[in-house]
């Protein structure tokens, strides 16, 4: 049995690792209304891409910010080449080409990068801080302050900037913002673009505490997703909260519920899921969704 | 006799004939070629299931695997704890997994398209986990050996096997024939067209969605069943979220709302990963997620729907043989486009 | 002088034509009354003015520039202003918000300027400024659709039924709305109407629409005047 405050503590860590990655599947809904199955593996990409950078010689944080970059491009290449042209087609055609694209591009870093596992540099001082009984790695720290400044960053970018206005407008009503002279077809590139520049931050957080593989994400890809929908799907702050939620609550039914344990974590996410959607079908920060006749 | 009468017994023909070349072909293989085979018939049944729900009824599920697993688990237990004969297995795991995908329905049914995915996708994820979680029952991580039901008449193991699976699937081919001929079809699609609509000239969309999706988990059950008792073992990784994910891409390679197109998108499952190992591991993957993407794009109602453009258009006759009723993916169509000449009469 | 000129407009959807072989005019700052029963063709009218619907085919010039090449950004450019039917706001955004996208191509302070405007015309809208537009009445949308038109500084605006589902009173102050932001904005309007005697009391000029062809076409008070004719084509 831990201590209670050691729990949270991992828990809110862990759960900002989800949050990062739901923060970009948020970001591509509201900015073009479609969700991507295919964020984590496209994280995975940007986190080979990362990698491969730092090997090369670049400095971490040049790395970083060169596959945030390359992967902005990469997201704007897919929006453009593979989404639009069956955008409007039906509701679910694009979350279905996201589905291929999951297996597509999991398949292709198999292919390129192979299936072993490796070690990603760490990005924090492999210290503890000492509070009391609680030990608070700086990595944990690290990654709940990483995220933080992310959210805050997209915040304002939605809430106070024009560019951020036109993508919820985009992704709000493609007619009436083309009418107002709103260039709907950029911004939806752009919005797949930014949200993959911030899958590679994500990335890099969850390789602080799980080798980069082809197969790195599958399991934080229920978590984001299960975060992102808990948020209400368009909410930036949702998406962390809803991380935190299933983090925390993940970290404490797995130690304190002997029959759940760490083999059943799985359980978590899935029940939270449930239990809020059938309360609140739009998640907790959710706006209004009306049913279209 | 009119035309559609016509195409209706040409159709049987069709399969009458196919059903008795196929009941031929194990005696001319080899074990190895009939094994492949059969797992064809056993993916085509779960594919078929999933175009039921997914493709005719727009409930775009990814947990289809996860039934195979209850199904295919249920089966070695019955077998081996309980000492049920092998043939009587396959029914029962069939309604095992009708009645907990009628339960598992009722809630999940009640989220919509991407939560409904999500929460699939997750069930894909619960099953190994769960299984590892009672060794004592289910054998843990090692699995369960299944004992193969004893052949009748001197076939062997898998010409037997190969004998079963091709009944059954044409057994629940015929079924899922009729059920979308029946008025359950029409209604089925225009829950996937337009649920709202739909509910308001009276049809029950929250049950016959609930129906639809225990007759797809009864159809994986049943397919899981043949498939452990094909290969001999049941193991708890067989089921996951990879095995979801190609069952769903054959699903839209063979087409998504057709019946045909469940044999084409199983002998795809089937076949490929074989072939594609050979280039590499990962080909697989590449292969089956360009042939999602692809076929969402160019050909909507898949490689079947490809194939009765070409023989009709071969015939000079319209596209429309009854039973296979031309479609998209789900929630598709005209229907809900932003303007329509059908919507633009109603309302300019 | 005239500010649209349309001459052989032909459009349709897929293989279907709607709109077949259309000549009309509509004179700087002047107000078009498009009339005619559900079906003829209105709104597939507008939409192929404003790029919306691209399977099109004729002249259609406003002050000069060709608008059948043109996609809706092109058209919004070019200083032309569609409030589609059905109100066309921004559900999930705010009032005010609605109004910024509406100013996209204007400068901050031009957006300033226009916003003062539009509240001048629609005084609610200044009370419900930070409410989402999803949770408006009606009318208040409908108001919020036009004004979201408004910000772009329009040449002309085309219309689609802005009375659709309001009541008779609201629909009259609408109306007088209309009339102000014509007459004061020097704007030229296009508009589709079911209230034929509302829409040819604010008209200079009008068409009556059916099956995608011009049947009738005349002064607003010539149709306005002659008894047989509204009977015939307007059924009032």
């Amino acid at each position: 049995m831990t201590d209670l405050l050691q729990l949270l503590v991992s828990g809110l860590a862990s759960g900002s690792i989800y949050g990062a990655l739901a923060l970009a599947i948020v970001f591509v809904f509201r900015s073009t209304g479609v969700v991507n199955f295919s964020q984590g593996e496209l994280a995975m990409i940007s986190t080979f891409v990362t990698l491969g950078l730092y090997k090369a010689g670049a400095p971490l944080v040049i790395a970083i910010i060169g596959s945030m970059v390359i992967s902005f491009v990469l997201g704007a290449a897919i929006e453009r080449v593979l989404i639009r042209p069956v955008q409007g087609r039906s509701e679910h055609a694009p979350s279905i080409i996201t589905l291929g694209l999951f297996l597509g591009l999991s398949g292709i870093a198999g292919w390129i990068w192979g299936l072993d596992p490796e070690t990603f540099p760490g990005m924090f001082p492999e210290r503890s801080l000492e509070v009391g009984s609680v030990r608070l790695s700086y990595t944990s720290l690290g990654i709940i302050a990483v995220l933080l400044a992310t959210v805050a960053v997209l915040y304002v970018f939605f809430e106070r900037t024009r560019l951020g206005l036109m993508m919820k407008a985009a992704a709000s009503n493609p007619a009436t913002s083309r009418l107002a002279g709103v260039p709907v077809s950029r911004l939806l590139m752009c919005g797949w673009g930014v949200a993959s520049a911030v899958g590679a931050l994500a990335g890099a957080l969850i390789a602080q505490s799980v080798y980069v593989s082809p197969s790195m994400m599958v399991a934080v890809i229920i978590y984001a997703l299960a975060a992102a929908a808990l948020g209400g799907l368009s909410s930036p702050v949702g998406a962390v909260v809803g991380g935190w939620i299933i983090g925390v609550a993940e970290a404490v039914v797995s130690d304190r519920v002997g029959f759940i344990g760490g083999d059943l974590k799985i359980v978590v996410p899935l029940v939270i899921i449930f239990a809020v959607l059938l309360v609140k079908p739009t998640g907790l920060f959710g706006a209004k969704e009306v049913s279209r006749v | 006799m009119n035309v559609s009468t016509l195409l209706a017994h040409r159709s049987t023909l069709v399969a009458v004939v196919a059903i008795v070349v196929l009941a031929i072909v194990p005696f001319q293989l080899g074990p190895y070629d009939n094994g492949r085979i059969t797992i064809i018939f056993v993916f085509a049944i779960a594919i078929l299931g999933l175009n039921l729900i997914a493709g005719y009824t727009g409930q775009l599920s990814v947990a289809q695997s996860f039934f195979l697993g209850i199904g295919g688990y249920g089966s070695a237990l019955l077998l081996d704890r309980v000492g049920v004969p092998s043939l009587l297995c396959i029914p029962l795991s069939g309604l095992l997994c009708l009645i907990v995908g009628g339960l598992i329905a009722i809630p999940v049914l009640r989220l919509r398209g991407f939560y409904l995915m999500v929460v699939t996708l997750a069930l894909t994820f619960l099953l190994s986990p769960l299984l590892k979680r009672f060794p004592e029952l289910t054998g843990g991580a090692e699995g369960l050996s299944v004992s193969t039901p004893t052949p009748l008449g001197g076939l062997y193991d898998d010409q037997w096997i190969y004998l079963v699976s091709l009944v059954v699937a044409a057994i629940l081919f015929w079924a899922a024939r009729n059920l979308v001929r029946s008025q359950y079809g029409p209604a089925m699609i225009a829950i996937r067209e337009r649920e709202i609509v739909a509910e308001a000239v009276g049809v029950d969309a929250s049950r016959i969605k609930t129906q639809a999706f225990a007759i797809a988990s009864m159809y994986a059950g049943i397919a899981g069943s043949l498939y452990v008792f094909a290969i001999g073992y049941a193991s708890p990784d067989s089921f996951g979220m990879h095995l979801g994910l190609l069952l769903f891409a054959g699903a839209f390679i063979g087409g998504i709302a057709t019946i045909p197109g469940a044999i084409i998108g199983a002998a795809f499952v089937q076949l490929v990963p074989q072939y594609a190992s050979n280039i590499n591991d990962s080909f697989t993957s590449v292969i089956f997620g360009a042939a999602i993407i692809l076929a969402v794009r160019f050909f909507p109602d898949g490689l079947a729907g490809l194939g009765r453009d070409a023989i009709a258009r071969f015939r000079r006759k319209p596209a429309d043989a009854p039973g296979h009723p031309t479609s998209t993916i789900p929630a598709a169509g005209s229907a809900v486009r932003e303007a329509t000449p059908r919507k633009e009469r109603a309302s300019s | 002088m005239t500010l649209l000129d349309v001459q052989g407009l032909s459009a349709g959807y897929g293989d279907v034509g709607v709109l077949h072989d259309l000549d009309f005019q509509i004179a700087d700052g002047g107000v078009v009354a498009l009339l005619g029963p559900n079906g003829a063709g209105k709104t597939t009218l507008l939409k192929s003015l404003s790029g919306l619907l691209s399977r099109r085919s004729g002249r259609a010039e406003l002050e000069g520039d060709d608008l059948m090449s043109m996609h809706p950004e092109a058209t919004a450019r070019h200083g032309m202003a569609h409030v589609p039917e059905g109100r066309g706001t921004l559900t999930d955004l705010s009032v005010e918000d609605n109004l910024r996208v509406g100013g996209y191509l204007r400068s901050s302070s031009e957006v300033q300027e226009t916003m003062k405007v539009c509240f001048d015309y629609f005084p609610v809208l200044a009370d419900r400024r930070t409410q989402q537009a999803g949770n408006l009445s009606g009318g208040e949308q409908q108001m919020l659709a036009i004004s979201r038109g408004l910000m772009l500084r329009p040449r002309l605006m085309l219309l689609d039924e802005p009375s659709l589902g309001l009541a008779p009173n609201l629909t009259r102050q609408l109306f007088a709305a209309l009339g102000q932001i014509n007459h004061e904005q020097s704007v030229a309007m296009l508009i589709v109407e079911q209230n034929a005697s509302l829409a040819l009391d604010l008209a200079s000029t009008a068409y009556v629409l059916e099956s995608g062809r011009i049947v009738l076409a005349g002064t607003a008070d010539d149709i306005k005047g002659d008894t047989s004719l509204r009977k015939a084509y307007l059924g009032y």
